[in-house]
């Protein structure tokens, strides 16, 4: 019974034709091919010359094919398609005859040559381990282009900063960031803004210094 | 040669760096979810204080004596401990980070070119100037003598950071001078078994003779003997591979919500599969438990965790995951107010000899094997946690640890970075 049932349903698969080859179907058969070529600098002048190219072409190719050959071959020639200059073609689908002429010298990438991206990080801060972003808030160093919210970029291994160099420091338990002047024998936290009084180090406070910056991050509003 | 480089109070300096003002105060860093202390400075040890107190039962010496407390911030320290590390390995050919503040150098060749001494001297001097960090090295001929030179060097500002034990004469003294029970790898146990043979001293033990040291001890044992003698036998790269792994918490605010807990116990089984990728071993346990606030007597009180078992040992966080929910699922009763949950995994064994099932419901083992590279080169790359289980939850959560000190990732989060007045 069940094999029966089986067999049914074979059947009935083929009638609802599911599945399988469908008769027609793909690309045409035929047996016309698309050429493209390139020709070289006399070539080409003659040819750019012929009022029309195409006919012109198959002219040629027509008188070689009837010296050859004795059937009517004006019939396959009609066939052959317009003349499509060759940079209208995607480059991969041409076929390419011509080996001798190349337009332009290739000129060979040495790995050493390789361009490298410029690695910003290594830039602003040549001494990573040593490098430390801090915020900023405030106008105190404004004329030394600090501006309120800008980071600065800090480096701890240096800590002994000169008169022109920013400098983070630790006074009496607070961050400051100022210019480290000596004058007269006495140390001063200098501010870039006349409206910022400059500080005397004295012997009573506790002053280190923190690190020098190295570069500003400024981003324009 | 072998030197240890141990950063002094790790935690403290780091915050030290951060927070001006701090030179020479009392600091505490206190442990996840701000209960116990788990490190401080010496100044904070010289008022009573001591690692593992209890804060809340310490309130008056804290308000006292003005002891600067910290929460624990792991990203801060393991960002300041890469900087240190990094240091350490531009200066000598081999280095190996035994834990979070101390590494050993291997300085093996070297002694031909440089005064190790006054090498490594230097090489202190560069961490504490690049990131503040004060170092204490020991140089010694084994990792056991090298510890103990550390400590020496931490102890006595007259060794300036690097204590040498190069000779007979200086390793006598040092055995002689140094306490049995911070000897490294003697444990409580071993220790009450050398005082009962009548050892009180590390010299005493490093003279005896090595067949009375075989018949009354096993391999560690013997180690220790060789290492205190100059013999260096230890290997940690050995010891790094841990034989279980475990995430657990106490909660900030108390928990009753399945969801909430299933967050939970999904963030602590992702956080153990991924410490798991990271020493390249598998496990198939997984225990998951929870529990109820003890100290609330006027709660109904609760407890329970179970194990589940993976035919396939792995390291896959969605799979890890689906377990550990599952035994949640089943130990889970309503009404309970939660304080503390946990996940464990166990049987670890090593990514290259994973068993394999007849019956794995899982069809594309390597692909998924990539998949978690994937998501844990893109959480490497741009923070912990961007690319999660959904189930895992976001970042404001009831259950995440109470750390009303914790410091700003200055180190690693752009929107975190020091902030000075100027």
């Amino acid at each position: 019974m069940q094999h029966v049932n089986i067999e049914y349903m074979v059947n009935q698969d083929k009638k609802d034709n599911r599945g399988g080859k469908r008769e027609g179907a793909g690309r045409p058969k035929g047996t016309s091919k698309l050429y493209a070529f390139r020709a070289d600098k006399e070539v080409s002048t003659f040819i750019d010359e012929q009022e029309n190219k195409t006919e012109f072409i198959r002219d040629c190719i027509f008188k070689e094919l009837q010296s050859r050959q004795s059937f009517d071959a004006n019939d396959r020639l009609n066939k052959l398609g317009e003349l499509i200059p060759a940079n209208r073609i995607k480059p991969q689908t041409i076929p390419f005859f011509d080996v001798k002429i190349v337009a332009g010298f290739p000129i060979p990438l040495n790995n050493d040559e390789l361009a490298q991206d410029i690695d910003l990080i290594k830039m602003i801060c040549p001494n990573p381990d040593a490098s430390y972003l801090i915020r900023v808030q405030g106008n105190s160093m404004i004329e030394a282009n600090v501006h309120d919210g800008d980071i600065l970029v800090v480096d701890k291994s240096n800590r002994n900063p000169s008169e022109k160099q920013i400098a983070v420091c630790e006074l009496n338990g607070e961050y400051t960031v100022k210019y480290v002047i000596q004058k007269d024998n006495r140390s001063w936290l200098v501010p870039a803004n006349p409206d910022f009084p400059e500080i005397e180090i004295t012997d009573g406070d506790s002053f280190s210094v923190w690190g020098v910056v190295t570069y500003i991050l400024h981003k324009p509003s | 040669m072998i030197a240890l480089a141990d950063c002094n109070s790790f935690f403290c300096s780091v915050e030290k760096v951060f927070h001006p003002g701090l030179d020479g105060k009392p600091i505490c860093v206190l442990s996840c979810n701000d209960g116990c202390i788990v490190a401080l400075t010496p100044e904070a040890k010289a008022i009573g204080l001591h690692r593992g107190d209890p804060i809340f039962k310490m309130r008056d010496i804290v308000e006292h004596n003005n002891v600067k407390l910290f929460s624990t911030n792991m990203y801060l320290y393991a960002a300041m401990s890469k900087r240190v590390n990094n240091i350490l390995r531009s200066a000598v050919p081999h280095t190996e980070t035994y834990s979070i503040d101390e590494s050993f150098l291997y300085l093996d060749g070297m002694e031909k070119l440089y005064n190790l001494e006054e090498y490594m001297r230097g090489v202190a001097e560069k961490v504490k100037l690049y990131t503040d960090i004060p170092v204490s090295v020991g140089v010694a001929p084994s990792k056991t003598l090298a510890k103990m030179g550390s400590k020496f060097a931490k102890q006595y500002k007259g060794y300036r950071s690097v204590c040498m034990i190069d000779n007979e004469d200086k390793r006598r003294k040092a055995l002689e001078l140094f306490e049995l029970a911070d000897v490294w790898g003697i444990g409580r146990q071993t220790l009450a078994k050398l005082n009962y043979l009548g050892i009180y001293t590390p010299l005493e033990f490093a003279d005896k003779k090595e067949s009375w040291v075989r018949s009354n001890f096993n391999l560690p044992g013997v180690q220790t003997w060789k290492e205190l003698n100059g013999i260096p036998c230890i290997d940690t790269a050995e010891v790094v591979q841990k034989q279980s792994i475990s995430t657990s918490r106490s909660f900030g605010d108390m928990v009753t919500s399945i969801d909430s807990l299933r967050a939970s116990v999904a963030d602590f089984a992702a956080s153990c599969a991924n410490k798991l990728r990271g020493q390249h071993s598998v496990a198939s346990t997984i225990t998951v438990y929870i529990m109820s606030n003890r100290f609330r007597e006027d709660l109904p009180q609760y407890g329970n965790g179970q194990t589940a078992i993976l035919p396939i040992a792995t390291s896959d966080t969605i799979e890890i995951t689906k377990a550990a929910l599952s035994v949640l699922d089943e130990i889970f009763r309503d009404g309970i107010c939660y304080k503390k949950a946990g996940v464990i995994l166990g049987n670890i064994s090593d990514t290259s000899v994973i068993q394999q099932n007849l019956f794995d419901e899982i069809k594309n083992r390597p692909a998924r094997f990539q998949l978690m590279k994937s998501i844990d080169n893109l959480n490497h790359r741009y923070g912990l946690k961007t690319l999660r289980l959904a189930v895992e939850g976001g970042d404001k959560q009831e259950w995440h640890a109470k750390s009303k000190h914790r410091s700003g990732n200055y180190l690693s989060d752009i929107n975190e970075i020091l902030t000075i007045r100027i």
